[in-house]
């Protein structure tokens, strides 16, 4: 039995060694490169922005960015991710500012359905993996069990278990930049499909306002120990229920943000039914991106003013 | 409970250390307590299926020990073998059954149709019945003593390593060591780990890792043709060998370390120069015991050549349905039953006078083995039709159908080729002298290829949402 425990405490401590070294070697590589939009991101630092688009897959592909930075001549940028829900977008807020970058307004928008949501991602969680170890991050994660805490002390089982997302293919791919990422200069992705592949039946999308909005309103306190103006809205959709529910849904979402001094644009319903516009039920074909953009554009300069009559 | 899951990974080593601490006459107790756990961990209500079992064959069993009465000894068999088989027909077979009569009454009216049954295939079922049918037909032929302990009798029937794919073990083999739990032994601790990361790597590695291309391929049979319906039923061949061959390696592992000697199931069988050796070479368990309890009670050889290759037949086609409910097991079946025979049939009368050099006769065992896996994988016979038909459509874009596919599909694919050469050449190794020899000799040799194969693991095995074992839906 002594045998046997000490080889095995000796077999255990070599494995952790060999795993420990692998995570900091891939972690390190990983950091370095481009392809997944966190590692952009979290490239960059020191930068002032006059504005920051922000929230999930929607925001991410139904604005043209560059188009709004030209329209306006303001410096902006699109931090939004794919896959990502609100606990998301506040830890990319914070880690984008903990690397020294300025933003002036943040544009968030914010999905009805998941306004109060304390669910993790699925599809975007992995792609922080290579910055686990930063506080802002660990924090995060730690208060959602065991096994994000896990994460923290056993070497490059995050990564074992996201090889899919990761792996060697990554590695290779953050060393020698193989594949071009989805994402343009500014941060955006417009899907080039324009045939729609949702359905057609209409959907409530409808805000739930009796939540704690816990992730909602750490946007909110970032935005105001930062300085900045935070403008919330909500991208279309292609098949919105426009009944009674959904008006006092969004009157009820209004005057929760008006009276923490947030401002609120709503776009879900404008381009209501126009399947034309749209690749599925929540996401803009590159028709309704370039419609949409103008409207983004317009909400900016509108904002934009107001701050300078202030 | 599976295998490669972190419930597993928390369950084995507590089950283990127990096992050590406890006295010998209760260590049994603990192993009963953990199969049932191990079992009603996947679904709780079917554990009284494996009690019913249990129940049955214990008591049939005494009452053929204690009779002389032929009829009598008979008739126990009768009721054992009717409850057991008929809960196997009930569940695995019954909907099947019903379909079939549905669709032949809908021939003349349509107004006609029989219910189904709302069951879910009990996971394991066709091992458990398998290894409790074989001891009530042991003590039948006289062959084993009924067992008295009705605890050791039930660990018999339910023993986790091996209750839900096997291997199905014999009463001779385990019985016995059942009821003779040793205490600790080193080496049998380190055979077994090492089995078990083996069959771990075969698993998530190797099974897991070509299942995403062969699940991409036949579950969208019409948009792949030319080598991609190829190269995803190549890969099936080295899935299906690595997920059930795997799961054998850590159930054979897992009870060594308890120190259970569980048989051989799989010896490289794709290396084999016949289909029929073949046979003797995979599932080895499945093969003995149609052997032993179909072929022999039809036969055996000591009958005519032609009633001898009949036997054949019959026994390859029961088994294909043994494997499940649906025609395209049945042809399965029939393709290496057909083979067998013709193999078996050429021994005795030879179809030509002269030797195909091995190259050839491994070629053509593997060709045969490989173009049989289309019918075990196709979800339906149209799919399997289909997939041979666009395995020789070449003029399709080919091109085209696999810049389609995403990124991550595309990984998967290419890396399936490496590991396949990967595993044969470590199958390979396995069976060299030198490399034995060399990895008893010296101990760092034997611990930097555990390390290997735990980088290997976590750099290639897949972790998010661990898949059933292909088998267990037999």
């Amino acid at each position: 039995m002594k045998k046997l425990i000490k080889y095995l405490l000796v077999f255990l401590v070599i494995v952790y060694s060999t795993f420990w070294l692998l995570d900091v070697l891939f972690t390190n590589i990983y950091q370095q490169g481009s392809y997944y939009k966190t590692q952009w991101l979290n490239n960059k630092e020191n930068n002032v922005y006059d504005f920051a688009i922000h929230g999930s897959s929607r925001p991410y592909t139904c604005i043209d960015t560059e188009e709004v930075v030209e329209n306006t001549g303001l410096k902006g940028i699109n931090i939004s991710l794919d896959g990502s829900t609100t606990p998301t977008h506040a830890l990319m807020l914070e880690m984008f500012l903990n690397r020294g970058n300025k933003i002036n307004t943040l544009y968030l928008n914010v999905d009805n359905w998941e306004a109060d949501t304390e669910v993790i991602g699925q599809f975007s969680y992995p792609r922080f993996f290579p910055y686990y170890k930063e506080k802002a991050v660990y924090d995060h994660y730690k208060e959602f069990g065991l096994k994000w805490k896990l994460y923290r002390y056993l070497p490059f089982v995050r990564y074992a278990e996201q090889n899919t997302t990761w792996g060697l293919h990554q590695l290779a791919n953050s060393l020698f930049d193989f594949k071009q990422p989805a994402y343009d200069a500014y941060g955006t992705k417009i899907y080039e499909s324009t045939d729609y592949h949702g359905t057609k039946d209409l959907f409530e999308y409808n805000f739930d306002t009796t939540g704690q909005m816990k992730y909602l309103n750490k946007i909110i306190s970032m935005c105001k120990e930062n300085d900045i103006e935070l403008v919330v809205f909500v991208c279309p959709f292609a098949n919105a229920e426009t009944d009674q529910k959904y008006f006092s849904g969004l009157n009820e979402f209004e005057h929760y943000l008006n009276k923490r001094g947030v401002e609120f644009y709503n776009f879900g319903d404008k381009y209501n039914k126009r399947f034309d516009l749209f690749v599925d039920e929540d996401h803009l074909n590159k028709y309704g991106v370039e419609l949409f953009t103008e409207d983004v554009a317009e909400m900016i300069t509108e904002t934009q003013i107001k701050k300078a009559g202030q | 409970m599976l295998f490669n899951s972190i419930h597993f990974l928390i369950f084995f080593p507590v089950v283990v250390s127990l096992f050590f601490m406890l006295p010998k006459t209760v260590k049994w107790i603990l192993l009963l307590i953990a199969s049932y756990y191990f079992y009603m961990m996947w679904k709780w209500e079917y554990i009284g299926l494996i009690v019913l079992s249990t129940v049955v064959d214990y008591f049939v069993a005494l009452g053929i020990e204690s009779s002389a009465n032929e009829r009598r000894r008979k008739l126990l068999l009768l009721i054992s073998l009717s409850v057991n088989l008929g809960l196997l027909f009930y569940f695995k077979y019954y909907n099947f059954f019903i379909d079939n009569i549905n669709m032949a009454v809908a021939i003349w009216d349509k107004e006609i149709v029989l219910p189904y049954a709302d069951v879910i295939l009990p996971v394991g079922i066709s091992f458990y019945t398998f290894q409790t049918l074989s001891y009530t037909i042991e003590v039948f032929m006289k062959r084993t003593h009924a067992e008295k302990n009705f605890g050791i009798f039930a660990l018999y029937v339910s023993f986790f390593p091996q209750l839900v794919a096997g291997p199905i073990e014999r009463p001779q083999n385990l019985l016995g060591q059942l009821r003779e739990l040793k205490g600790f032994r080193y080496e049998n601790i380190v055979l077994g780990l090492r089995q078990m990361l083996w069959g771990m790597f075969k698993k998530v590695v190797i099974a897991d890792r070509l299942a995403f291309f062969v699940n991409l391929v036949y579950d969208n049979p019409d948009q792949f043709h030319g080598p991609w319906p190829i190269m995803a039923t190549l890969f099936f061949t080295f899935q299906i060998y690595c997920d059930f061959s795997g799961y054998s390696d850590i159930a054979i592992g897992a009870a060594r370390i308890i120190n259970i000697d569980l048989m051989t199931n799989f010896r490289t069988p794709y290396f084999s120069k016949s289909v029929k050796e073949f046979w003797g070479r995979w599932h080895i368990s499945l093969s003995t015991w149609f052997r032993d309890y179909v072929y022999i009670p039809l036969g055996g050889n000591r009958v005519s050549v032609f009633r001898w290759v009949l036997n054949l037949f019959i026994t390859f086609v029961v088994s294909g349905i043994w494997h499940g409910a649906a025609w395209t097991f049945v042809i399965w079946g029939l393709i290496h039953g057909l083979a067998v025979s013709i193999e078996s049939y050429h021994g005795v009368r030879p179809l030509f006078k002269f030797k195909f050099p091995i190259w050839v006769q491994r070629s053509y065992t593997l060709f045969l083995v490989i173009f049989a896996w289309i019918f075990f994988r196709a979800p339906g016979l149209n799919e399997a039709i289909d997939i041979i038909d666009n395995m020789l459509n070449w003029n399709a874009n080919i091109i085209g159908e696999i810049k389609r596919i995403e990124t991550k599909e595309l990984y998967n694919l290419a890396i399936g080729i490496p590991l396949i050469i990967l595993l044969l050449i470590i199958e390979m190794m396995m069976q060299w002298k030198t490399t034995i020899s060399l990895f008893h000799k010296l101990r760092w040799v034997r611990w930097a290829s555990y390390i290997f194969l735990l980088i290997i693991i976590a750099l290639f095995g897949v972790f998010v949402d661990p898949s059933d074992f292909i088998y267990f839906q037999f």
